[in-house]
């Protein structure tokens, strides 16, 4: 396979790829391509429907929301979002702020430790790797459950209950062992021959991660940041656990407050907060699929 | 190319000429990894060595353990609930795995195409995954799923009536979960474009001048490259799949029925060590996951040299 | 990977933990007390928006009244509650004082975490009798002081009656087969999909108001206080309300037993009784357009007084054992139960006060659901059983073993005599 794809040469191109020449498929092209947006379009109503569900019962009031698991007939009464945003202890506002915070650490956390273990893991010859890439694999096997008892112990020890450090800090450590496998999966996809050039020019370690691996793993980068957005914004054990006076409370657990088991929730405004909580997430993902699709196909490596 | 070609040469003589040192990276290695010997000796070891000890003891989390050595062993052997929940657990893992995955990668191939609305089409695929264990989409799937639901009315104009409702039938339920779990397809997705996204633009192009077609290029080109991601994504996913807690617990209200038919391991690890006070029994039963998952970690691990493609 | 040396050595470490849980600088629960009198307490509770609200404004009232004193706030619900409480225990930092559930009561109490009240000297004076014995834990003393009382009631969907041309019983002469006859009736006289009942078989309470009817209880010094033949003459009755149409069939059971209070079959309409303790008549009163009707549970020989119904501690507060201010903190509960300025903030949002005092402060203000919610508990002040005892460690599972039992039940992988062999079993093993 290797010896294929090196021994083929190839003029180098600059720019976009050539278009072939298609004028005389022009009509067959036509209608494969009605058809895949045909099956494009149906798939994705399937995937979007619970969220148009979402918004339409957020603009219902509270008693007709589970008579009606279709989208009409629609009503618009924003009197959830009203009551969503100040019936809580804090306006919503300050749940949205608690969570950004908590995520901007964690993504920037996650970013430099994961990377650096990363490249470590892929690139460096060190005594016991393969020891320590087993053990790193397996702090993914347990159960949160059990582990975080005996951290909460542990952290209750430094007097950082109630704050967001037991949450933020790990993240600082590489502890999110997906990331890390991650990053060293996308790392070992990076020719090789890109760091043995850099290494004869002259280049260290740290300049080779830097000048050469980082920019080049953009996309899992990008990946990481989103994924980490969304699971710490939607994360919500930790939180509850760590996280006990209500001015500290993030999205997920303002969310549960609506909600009462035994008794009456308020379903209106928890549907409508949720909308909410959505929208910086969506953003997000939005922003951070640019950087996806900055691969080597872009960066200019030919 | 031909520099990189070069350049591959010279390594290759370099690396016969023999650099015999095997770890000629230990103190680049050390510095880099820091941060994760620091996370792993100051925060994640400590809480597993001691979820390993407590597996031997009698722990309510009120009171403080008591050792009674294997008696949580003995008691996992004779405990049906446990085993059906291993049950299960396999079903889910080996039926919905896989079909998560083949259809994010179909999904991602297809996205990675020059699509007109492409970004539309990603954002609008990787919903499913933003909105994934949130309350609403429990209360949602149960609704779709119900006797009444929207599933049964479309089965209804199709001429099936009175159907039971799917997502309170012990024969169905699981089915359900499963269908949620495939439906969440967008992070494997996410990762396959990003796979995608990073194979050189070059070995296509030199493809093309040698007139391969679209399939030879995806066979050829694509899918080899493209090993690494899918890799992880098979080990990843499947280490997440054992521990699946959260669709479970939201959909059938932290109870795992009806009949248990939804009682994944994990739900039950959790029912036990936080409902029913039995930190020690629910440790034991980690470390039976822990060496469940290890085991099919280490086979994906090794079946791995025989179709994963490294450049390295 | 680990030897047996490396085991035992880690078995060493276990009590160290345990030490380590014990002695670090929360074990005082993160409070602190100051020599002046001055203190700061730690309050936890679970709930809804209305009650986070009531309680913080009480708190506001106490903070004003009681300069010294600050309490900070922690909120939670049902289930996250639980896991937190249980973790936070584990860590050495209970809160001051707790919201306390009968379920987990003894979990907690038998286990040393909760101070005993009456020792600290809280004056219980005005409690109705029979409602601060329900916070007696054996060996624990009054571990917990009901923040209110209940009852198991039933609540009636007056506009299915109507459309069934059925007239709503007498609940102080009907039996279990009235009940049967009744539902069978408007599930006939209704349209498809209408039912007389919801499937009450893995309804806890009730199963505790019949076996109480035979003559046992649901615990008994601290096992199981029924025998395998009642719990038996229980699901069969329970498999007659399926098979006669009195109420859903197994399935669509199930799926109303699982969906929120605003979605059940009972709330939009589609069942005319149903079951639920009498703090929660407020909220299904609301969601019911004409309102419930709040009536006793059937007896099996037709009268009232054989009901043999109880008042169940809704919820209760619970001082931690390891409070750094015990004073301060049954004070804050001596003010949140026995002070009518406090009842007249929280109202019967937690359950009906089990303070007279308290109680006739508020009646006079209460709206009319709520007040429907006093007047039943009342009206059977004079019919009650004996108190029974309260759950003991490990009963909490109870619910969960009742519900799978008798969902197999009415599935048909069990009969009903298997699923009240394997309810008592299971029973047994959780208890342990």
């Amino acid at each position: 396979m290797t010896d294929q794809l090196h021994d083929t040469t190839a003029p180098v191109t600059t720019g976009t790829a050539p278009v072939p020449p298609r004028r005389h498929r022009r009509h067959r092209h036509l209608t494969s391509r009605t058809l895949r947006h045909v099956v494009m379009i149906v798939a994705s109503v399937l995937m979007i429907y619970p969220l148009l569900w979402m918004v339409v019962s957020s603009l219902r009031p509270n008693e007709e929301i589970f008579r009606n698991p279709g989208l009409l007939p629609l009503s618009l009464d924003f009197s959830n979002y009203e009551r969503g945003w100040t019936s809580l202890a804090q306006p919503f506002s300050h749940y949205l702020m608690n969570s950004t915070l908590l995520v901007l650490g964690c993504v920037v956390g996650n970013l430099i430790a994961c990377s650096l273990t990363a490249y470590a893991f892929a690139r460096l010859k060190f005594w016991g790797r393969n020891v320590a890439f087993a053990i790193m694999l397996m702090t993914l096997m347990l159960p949160i459950h059990v582990v975080i008892v005996p951290q909460y112990i542990m952290f209750s020890q430094t007097g950082w209950v109630n704050t967001m450090l037991p949450l933020i800090l790990p993240k600082f450590l590489a502890t999110d062992a997906f990331f890390v496998f991650l990053m060293v999966q996308f790392i070992r996809g990076i020719p090789k021959e890109l760091d043995e050039a850099a290494r004869i020019d002259g280049c260290g370690h740290f300049r080779i991660f830097f000048q050469v691996i980082l920019p080049l793993m953009l996309p899992a980068l990008a990946t990481t940041t989103i994924f980490t957005f969304m699971w710490m914004w939607n994360d919500f054990f930790g939180s509850l656990i760590y996280l006990t006076s209500p001015e500290n409370f993030t999205v997920p657990l303002a969310l549960k407050s609506f909600l009462d088991t035994q008794g009456s929730s308020d379903w209106g405004a928890m549907f409508a907060m949720s909308v909410v909580s959505l929208i910086p997430l969506f953003l997000v993902f939005l922003f951070g699929q640019r950087f996806l699709i900055k691969g080597f196909a872009t960066t200019g490596i030919k | 190319m031909s520099a990189i070609g070069e350049l591959s040469q010279i390594v290759g003589k370099r690396k016969k000429g023999g650099v015999k040192e095997k770890h000629p990276d230990n103190r680049a290695g050390l510095l880099f990894m820091s941060p994760w010997l620091l996370g792993l000796f100051g925060i994640t070891l400590l809480p597993m060595i001691a979820s390993f000890a407590l597996a031997f003891t009698d722990y309510s989390l009120l009171a403080p353990p008591e050792f009674t050595g294997l008696a949580n062993i003995k008691e996992m052997i004779g405990d049906t609930r446990l085993h059906n929940s291993l049950v299960v657990t396999f079903i889910y893992v080996f039926v919905g795995t896989p079909l998560q995955l083949i259809v994010a990668l179909l999904l991602a191939v297809l996205l990675n195409q020059g699509i007109k609305g492409l970004s539309f089409y990603r954002s609008v695929f990787y919903l499913p995954s933003l909105l994934g264990g949130s309350v609403a989409i429990a209360i949602l799937w149960r609704q779709m799923f119900g006797a009444n639901g929207l599933v049964n009315q479309v089965a209804g104009m199709l001429g099936f009536e009175n159907l039971p409702g799917w997502v309170s039938n012990p024969d169905t339920a699981l089915g359900t979960i499963i269908l949620l779990h495939v439906w969440t397809f967008g992070s494997p997705m996410i990762i396959f474009l990003a796979g995608l996204r990073q194979i050189p633009e070059m070995y296509y192009e030199a493809a093309s001048v040698d007139g391969a077609s679209k399939f030879a290029k995806f066979f050829r080109i694509t899918l080899p490259l493209l090993t690494p991601i899918i890799f992880f994504n098979v080990v990843l996913q499947v280490i997440n799949a054992f521990q699946s807690f959260t669709q479970a617990f939201v959909v059938s209200g932290g109870t795992g029925g009806p009949s248990d038919s939804t009682m994944f391991y994990t739900l039950y690890l959790y029912q036990k060590g936080f409902t029913q006070f039995d930190m020690g029994y629910a440790s034991a039963m980690a470390w039976l996951l822990l060496i469940i998952v290890a085991i099919f970690t280490a086979i994906n691990f090794f079946v791995s040299k025989f179709w994963v493609f490294y450049d390295d | 990977m680990f030897t047996r040396r490396s085991a035992l050595a880690l078995g060493i470490a276990v009590p160290g933990l345990a030490g380590l849980a014990a002695c670090g600088p929360n074990s005082s629960g993160g409070s602190g007390g100051g020599d002046d009198g001055s203190a700061s307490l730690r309050l936890a509770w679970w709930g809804n928006p209305t009650r986070d609200e009531n309680t913080q404004k009480v708190i506001e009232a106490y903070e004003e009244a009681e300069d010294s004193v600050t309490v900070a706030l922690e909120p939670g619900e049902w289930s996250g509650y639980w896991d937190k409480l249980a973790t936070q225990t584990a860590g050495g930092d209970f809160p001051d004082v707790v919201q306390m559930d009968e379920k987990y009561l003894s979990e907690y109490g038998g286990r040393g975490a909760l101070l005993d009240l009456a020792g600290a000297g809280l004056n219980t004076d005005d409690f109705v009798e029979g409602s601060v014995e329900v916070g007696e834990v054996p060996d624990a003393g009054l571990a917990a002081i009901n923040a209110g009382l209940n009852s198991l009631a039933f609540l009636i969907n007056q506009e299915v009656f109507d459309a069934a041309g059925v007239e709503i019983p007498d609940d102080t002469t009907w039996t279990w087969d009235d009940l049967l006859d009744i539902a069978t009736q408007i599930t006939e006289n209704t349209e498809d999909g209408t039912f007389g009942m919801t499937q009450m078989g893995p309804v806890q309470g009730l199963f505790q108001v019949w076996v109480r009817q035979a003559g046992q209880d649901q615990y008994k010094d601290g096992a199981a206080g029924f025998d395998a033949e009642t719990a038996t003459a229980w699901f069969e009755w329970a498999k007659k309300v399926q098979d006669t149409g009195a109420g859903p069939g197994a399935s669509l059971s199930v799926e109303d037993a699982a969906q929120a209070m605003d979605q059940s079959l009972f709330a939009t309409g589609k069942v005319a009784m149903t079951v639920a303790w009498s703090n929660q008549v407020v909220a299904h009163d609301g969601l019911v357009p004409s309102g419930v009707t709040v009536l006793r549970p059937p007896s099996v020989t037709g009268s009232a007084a054989d009901a043999q119904l109880w008042y169940k501690a809704s919820m209760y507060w619970a001082v931690s054992a390891n409070s750094a201010s015990p004073e301060a903190a049954v004070a804050l509960v001596d003010y949140l139960v026995n002070s009518p300025d406090a009842g007249t903030i929280l109202g019967v949002e937690r359950g009906v006060p089990g303070n007279m005092t308290v109680r006739e402060a508020i009646v006079p203000d209460l709206d009319e659901p709520n007040l429907k919610a006093v007047d039943f508990l009342e009206s059977i002040e004079g019919e009650l059983g004996p108190i029974p005892e309260i759950t003991p460690q490990g009963g909490g599972e109870f619910e969960d073993i009742l519900t799978r039992a008798c969902e197999d039940m009415l599935f048909g992988t069990l009969t009903p005599a298997e699923a009240g062999q394997r309810l008592l079993d299971d029973l047994t093993a959780a208890l342990g």
